[in-house]
Parts: C-alpha cells; structure tokens; sequence
C-alpha cells in the first residue's frame, strides 16, 4: 500500500486512494463539485425548471399570443441554460450569475410572477451564490510525481483563480481578506515547476495592483457596481413590453375588419406599460353605444355580411330566391344542433335559401330574419373531436336584426308539427311565431344583441 | 512512502458570504419593488399556466373582443381526465377586459394556492386572455354575436383563431357577471392585479 501519512485530500476527509491510484467516484464527484459553485448553480437550474413547470401551457396558445407569451418561455430557458453552464464553465461565472439574478427578476413580469414567486426566489439565491463563490487552494496534497498516471485533478484546474482581470482590480485579491482565509493564501504557494499559468495571479506578476488597501475600495466598488446591475433589472425587462406592446399594435393595424372605433388600445399604449392599458377604461361605454348602428362598427361580425335595421329593410324587397353570401364568413361544419322548449320570434320573415360558404363547400341554408328571438330551456351541442360541448341557457334573448340560418328547424307552430329544410322550405312564416320544441341544425346566427341567463357550457365525452 | 517535493495545490471552492449579500440584497430589494409595483396594478404580469386545473371566478367582466370555441389540448403527460393526455376544451379569448373580483385557485402539488386581485375600488384588467375551459358558466350579454361561424375565420382577438370548420361564438364586446370557470390552462398578454395577494388555502366560491 503506498498510504503515507492518512491522506486528507482535497475534500478534508479522509479518502485513501486505492493502489492504482484509481479515484472512488464520490471521491471524484466532491472533487468535481468543489471546483465549481454548484450548489448555485443547482439553485439557478432549480430556478428554471420550476418556472418552466408551472407553465405548460399548449403551445399553440402561446404562439399565437406572440412576443410576450414567448418571453414566459425565454426566460426561464435561458435560466436553465445559466445554470448549467456554471456547473460546466465556472471560469465565467460572474457573467452567468448576474445573468440568472437579472433573468429571475424578469419572470416576475413574463412567467407567472416567477413560477408563483419559486422560481424568482431560487434564481436570485442561486445566482448570488455563484457569485459569491470562488476558487481557493485547498490543503496541499501530497505530490502526484509518485503516481503519474493520475488524472485528478485535471490539469487546467491546477491553475490558480481565474477571476479576470477586471473583477479582480474591482474586488480585491481573495485571499487578502485575512478574517475570512483560513486556507494557505497566495504568496505561500511556492511556483509549480512545469505548470502553465495563465491566470494573473502567478505570485510576483505585475498585475499584483491590489494589495491589502484594496480590500475596502473593492468591496465599495463591487457593491456600488451590484447596486446598479439590480436597478437596471427594471428597465431591462420593460423593453420586453415596449416590444410586445408594439408588435400588438402592429398585429391590431393589420388584422383585417378590426373596428376603428373601439380599437386604439394597443397603440395608444407603446411607452412602458406603467400605466395599465389606459384605453381599457373608455372602451365598455363606447360598445354600450346600441348597436343598431349601420354597418361600419360592426364590421368584424359577419353575420351574412349585413347588421341592423338598415339591412332588414333591405332584405324586406328582395324575392325570396337563392343567393349566395358573397360577403358573409363561412359557417362551421362540426355537426351541431340547437334546440329550445319555445322559441319566440317577433317581426319574422323568410328569406329564402340561401348559399352559405363554409370549408366544405356551399351549403344551401334557410335564412329567417326577424327584430327578436327569444329562446328558452336552450341547449347547442357540438361535436368536436369524438366529444360533445353542450352550452345550456336558462334564456337567450336575440335583439336586433337577427339573422338564422340553418339547415333545417322544426317544431311545433301553433300544435302542428312543422320541418322545414332548404328542399322544402316554408312559404313564409307567421310575422309573430312561437315554436316549441324547436330543433335547429347547423345554426348559424347573428344578432346585434344577445342577453343570456345562466349560460353555461360543459364537456361530455362521447357524442 | 510518502514522497516529499512538489505539492499540487488543488482548488476547491468556498463561498464568500459577504459577496454573497452584497449582491443578494440589492437584487431582493428589487423583487420586493416588483411585488409591490404589482400590487398597485403598475406593473402588468403575464401568466401561461397549464396542466393543473384550477378555478376562475369573477364577479363582473367587460370584454371587448371575444371568440370562444373548441379546441383539443394536448399535456405532456397523461394527467389529463381520463389519464389521458389529450382533452377537449372551450377556448375563451378576449381581447381586453377588466374584471372585478377576480379569484383564481389553484391545487400544485397538494398545495392550494389561491391569488385575488381586484377585490378593492380599482378593477383587474387584461389583455388577449385566453382560458381553455371545461365549464364555464355565467350571465352574459354580448354586442353583436355570432354563433356557428367557422372558427378559422374569427377576427375579434387578433391571432386567435380555432380550427377550421369549427364552431366558435364571436362578439365585439361582452359583459359576464358571476363568472366561474373551471380552466386547465391560461394565457393572458398582460395581467394587471390591483389589490393583489396570493395565499395558500381558501377558495374561490
């Protein structure tokens, strides 16, 4: 056995090599930890990785919220990114640490307050452990001439610190702060023969600058320079809104049919969002304006390209023929259906069959205008996916140029059945009408107006 | 036999503590501003929460812009109902709102965490919030609604859009009162929360 005196090692415990001069690997792994701030940079991936957890949204979401829905991912991304590089690359960790302090205090703005203040809080413990972390001699070892095929510890971590050169004019030399070294300082390491030193730290170099004065104007300096890195945390994420709020207003300006009148929220707002979407406040009256108006405010709902009074006359003098609606959105094609335990409408009338767009096709539908619907004991099932999405209303009062088209409704109007469909549609329908147990297919309705009691919409799996 | 003659000083590391709470104060300092800036409805915050289900409520909400309609959302892992991982959700988005009484709770990890905002003078306001829920329940009144347009084809919050052929409800602007919804994921542009505060425990009625 080559044991000489017990071999403490670098770790301060005891650990007996084996004869070949063989590492245990926990041996080796507290060797690896010891070089590099780890339990920082553990923090700092802890960080990430809580933030990314406590998101997940479906990405599909995210993309179509743009910039800022991907800062929420960003950030904690490059978070993790932080935190491995410090266990992979500690020479830089004073970059990367600040780095993850600043990134941990943008997640508070971008990624749900920070994982719910977790993932803020283990970012800016860990970021500010590495660094405060730095590399030290540890007790002296006995020499590895007698065992040259040893490979621990590799050889660019033999050097001395490798703090740059800036940081060390800045904050002093380690090992200068007496109260705190207990480990042999510098100028008692006597030169390795044979190694090569890159670092500035090689006793006697020239860029010896700080000596024991240095201590205090360091830390003043290092202090001032970390004051000012974490107040320009703040400013540093509000371009993340002045971003996003800009890239709002130009998608805003560009989607097409967007009402001129109630809009001006996203550019009104490019400056910092200090002052919360100040628009915000005057848009609800605006829209309380009834809308009855002609078709410039609404022009975003289609309907059949036509809303209000203005148009209901204008339907009044055509024949009822088909037409198609050249200017109207498509209709859905999942399969659904509405029915109510009575349905009221007043000032009906039919106006034909009508050519509806949708993606699969033209599909002849019946059109039905009337002034009011008054629908009660609602229910619309839809169909998508295998599962179906059924929305109940108490009641659903439709106001103001409504338009119905449908596939086909029938009921019972004044006790007789009634089904009408575009192959056998109504000769006309009464003025003032009430069905009961109405059943619509394929609706598609549009209303300037529409007030709901007990809404609700729920899941069932299968259809 | 020990063999006297060069040493290999090899490195370890320690943590200078001092260093350490040079820069972790000014940095908690900062966080601190941030949670009260919050507070105070200055600063808007974003939230992209999936997976969990949890539970939104709110007294009144005025909306303009808003689309709802079916998706298909897909977790990572199969903790979904039913175990599986995909499920079949209404998507509701509005372009912006303000809400008042705003109540979100939600269950990580057996811990229940529950965040109000918007209980005092000052109302919530949000913008391109979108919540894929399960239920979703209230009394509401629209402004120029349509129902069974493709959802492909919706323009009344700027880049959300459902799946081609399916159906979707639009309005230009809406009012919701006694708002609940039972949500599995969320996201909102910009979140400002007067009156904030997050607590462990409780729940919104």
């Amino acid at each position: 056995m080559s044991a000489g005196p017990r071999d403490y090692g670098d770790t301060g415990r005891y650990e007996p090599d084996d004869e070949r001069g063989g590492v245990h690997p926990i041996t080796a792994f507290r060797r690896w930890r010891n070089t590099r701030p780890f339990w920082g940079a553990l923090f700092v991936i802890l960080s990430g990785a809580v933030i990314l957890l406590s998101e997940k949204a479906p990405v599909a979401v995210v993309i179509h919220i743009g910039l800022q829905g991907l800062a929420g991912y960003l950030i904690p991304v490059i978070l993790l990114l932080c935190g491995l590089l410090l266990l992979i690359n500690p020479v830089q960790r004073t970059f990367y640490s600040l780095l993850a302090i600043v990134l941990a205090l943008g997640s508070w703005i971008t990624s749900n307050l920070g994982g719910f203040f977790v993932g803020m809080a283990l970012g800016l413990i860990g970021g500010s452990l590495a660094f405060a972390w730095e590399q030290r001699e540890g007790p002296q070892r006995e020499a590895d001439v007698s065992r040259p095929h040893k490979t621990w510890p590799p050889s660019y971590l033999r050097q001395r610190d490798d703090q740059s050169q800036g940081l060390s004019l800045l904050v002093g030399e380690p090992g200068d702060d007496s109260a705190e070294s207990a480990a042999p300082t510098r100028d008692d390491i006597p030169p390795i023969p044979g190694d090569s030193r890159g670092g500035p730290r090689q006793a006697g170099a020239p860029l010896d600058v700080a000596g024991p004065h240095a201590e205090s104007t360091g830390y003043r300096a290092m202090a001032v320079c970390a004051a000012v890195v974490s107040l320009l945390a703040v400013p540093g994420s509000l371009p993340v809104h002045l971003a996003s709020a800009a890239v709002r207003a130009a998608k805003a300006s560009a989607s097409p049919g967007v009402k001129a009148s109630a809009s001006p929220k996203p550019s009104a707002s490019p400056e910092p969002s200090l002052s919360p979407s100040p628009s915000a406040s005057p848009e609800p009256s605006a829209s309380a304006t009834p809308s009855a108006s002609p078709s410039p405010t609404p022009s975003a709902s289609p309907g059949a390209g036509k809303s209000g009074g203005s148009r209901h006359g204008h339907k009044k003098a055509r024949a009822p023929a088909r037409k198609a609606q050249a200017s109207s959105q498509p209709a859905a094609t999942a399969r659904s259906h509405l029915s109510a335990s009575s349905a009221m409408l007043t000032g009906a009338s039919f106006d034909g069959v009508a050519d509806v767009r949708t993606a699969d096709g033209i599909v002849p539908m019946l059109e039905f205008t009337m002034s009011s619907l008054t629908l009660s004991g609602t229910t619309i099932k839809i169909v998508v996916s295998g599962v179906t999405v059924s929305a109940s209303a108490v009641s659903l009062g439709f106001s103001g140029g409504v338009v119905l088209l449908t596939t086909k409704i029938s009921g019972y109007l004044h006790g007789t059945r009634v089904t009408y469909t575009p192959q056998r549609p109504p000769s006309s329908v009464p003025r003032d009408a009430t069905f009961t147990d109405m059943v619509t297919g394929q609706p598609y309705l549009t209303a300037a107006s529409l007030q709901s009691t007990a809404l609700g919409i729920a899941m069932a799996q299968g259809a | 036999m020990a063999t006297s003659g060069s040493t290999t000083p090899v490195p370890r590391g320690r943590t200078r503590w001092r260093r350490f709470a040079i820069i972790l104060l000014p940095a908690a300092a900062m966080a601190a501003v941030l949670v009260v800036l919050t507070a105070q409805s200055v600063l808007a915050v974003s939230f992209a929460i999936s997976g969990t289900p949890f539970t939104v409520t709110a007294k009144r909400l005025n909306g303009i812009g808003f689309e709802q309609f079916g998706v298909l959302d897909h977790s990572i892992l199969n903790n979904l109902p039913g175990n599986t991982n995909e499920i079949v959700l209404t998507a509701n988005a509005i372009r912006s709102a303000t809400l008042t009484h705003l109540c979100q709770q939600l269950t990580l990890g057996g811990l229940t965490l529950r965040i109000t905002a918007g209980f005092g003078s000052t109302p919530v306001t949000a913008t391109d919030l979108v919540v894929d829920a399960d239920k979703f329940s209230g009394n509401a009144s629209f402004h120029n609604i349509t129902i069974g347009q493709d959802a492909s084809t919706l323009t009344e919050v700027p880049g959300v859009r459902g799946p081609e052929g399916d159906f979707s409800l639009a309005a230009t602007s809406v009012t919701i009162t006694n708002l609940k919804q039972h949500a599995y994921a969320t996201t909102a542009g910009t979140f400002t929360l007067p009156g904030f505060s997050l607590s462990f425990g409780g729940s919104c009625s």
